[in-house]
């Protein structure tokens, strides 16, 4: 007899049907992947709900059962942390928006404020723009001067305090003046530098212009993403 | 010190400005805990990662708790610690990433055991991809004064 024809219609569409399923599926998470910006921004996620967790845990054992510090606070701390690090950008969820702790609070990231009692504004670029990430109730606009990034600042008026108010004054200065300016490239390393590195070093050295070193266990907080390293090698030309 | 000197101070501490010298100082407060059998130890540390997002948004939550009496700033500081001890573990033991950074070193200085870099036009690369960054600070602290 015969052999049956294998590639009837009837299978060529169940195959068809499945190889489109499979392509969309595939798509899908392509789509996926290119909002995430890689998997850095998922592995800084898991990596940063797992240190919060570990941090509230430790705290339970230490303060909680030695009865300094009640439970209710911890609980507390732990989801108004992370409600803050959500807004932020840098881990992934959904912010209770039924929980009485949640006001309208001043924004974290303020980028350009020149508040020198804020310091902690200075580095904000953990924002991310990933679009997975669900809008707050707050809705921030997030568009910035210089980055693509502001959000308005929410708690009174705008802080417009020049440096130089903070600055000792010293009115009958003859040893130094203006003649004593350091011209060559006035960057002040002080300023908001939005891109920022927090890690250990193992060596760093040098040979005439070239530097190297070895750097560890890093926060790369650049280009408005938070990754993290376990070992880096630099070399830099001064 | 009394409750409100040990606020302010934790403030203070909290959020330094970057400029001072104490800033670089990345050593937390130098908490004495004891061992199995009573003696006292010093453990130390690095208050640098608290600058990271993750660091920001916890001082953050600590400051407004403390402003508000729900906790006290004893017990803050020593969240902050743990956070400290936590973060480096983490970023020891956990993370498995490589990166190679290139780049121009326009600003280096070396003060209190904390390196810190300005580079420019700086190319970050680990195994899947790449950043390119126009300026970029980094600060490093000794790894060795971790090990006791």
């Amino acid at each position: 007899m015969r052999p049956q024809p294998i590639y009837t219609l009837k299978t060529f569409n169940r195959f068809a049907f499945l190889f489109l399923l499979l392509l969309l599926r595939l798509h899908h998470r392509a789509f996926f992947r290119v909002d995430c910006f890689g998997m850095d921004a998922s592995n800084t996620s898991d990596a940063y709900i797992r240190i919060s967790n570990d941090v509230i845990s430790k705290s339970r054992n230490d303060l909680v059962f030695s009865g300094e510090l009640d439970e209710s606070v911890l609980t507390e701390l732990h989801a108004t942390w992370r409600r803050k690090m959500i807004q932020a950008g840098v881990i992934r969820g959904t912010i209770d928006t039924s929980s009485p702790s949640f006001p309208t609070t001043t924004p974290l990231m303020q980028i350009q404020d020149p508040n020198p009692l804020h310091g902690y504004a200075q580095n904000q670029s953990g924002i991310d723009t990933d679009a997975q990430f669900p809008s707050t109730e707050l809705g921030l606009s997030i568009k910035d001067e210089s980055e693509g990034f502001h959000i308005p600042q929410q708690d009174g008026a705008s802080d417009d305090i020049k440096p130089s108010a903070f600055a000792p004054h010293d009115d009958d200065d003859e040893s130094l003046n203006e003649d004593d300016d350091y011209e060559e490239d006035d960057i002040n390393d002080d300023e908001d530098i939005p891109h920022l590195i927090m890690c250990q070093f193992d060596y760093v050295k040098k040979r005439k212009n070239k530097w190297e070193c070895k750097l560890k266990a890093g926060v790369m907080q650049i280009n408005e993403k938070n990754i993290l390293f376990s070992e880096t090698k630099g070399d830099f030309t001064f | 010190m009394d409750t409100e000197a040990c606020r302010n101070d934790f403030i203070a501490r909290s959020f330094a400005k970057t400029e001072e010298v104490q800033e670089l100082k990345k050593f937390s407060i130098q908490r004495f805990e004891f061992d199995s059998v009573g003696r006292s130890y010093v453990m130390a540390t690095f208050e640098l990662y608290r600058r990271s997002t993750i660091g920001m948004c916890l001082t953050e939550t600590l400051d407004e708790m403390v402003q508000s009496g729900t906790l006290s700033p004893e017990l803050a500081i020593q969240v902050l610690v743990q956070f400290d001890k936590s973060m480096t573990e983490a970023l020891e033991s956990q993370v498995k990433t490589k990166v190679t950074i290139k780049g121009h070193l326009h600003t280096y200085r070396f003060c209190d055991n904390v390196w810190t870099f300005i580079l420019q036009d700086a190319m970050f690369k680990s195994e899947d991809r790449q950043e390119n960054v126009s300026q970029v600070k980094i600060v490093a602290c000794d790894s060795k004064l971790l090990t006791q």
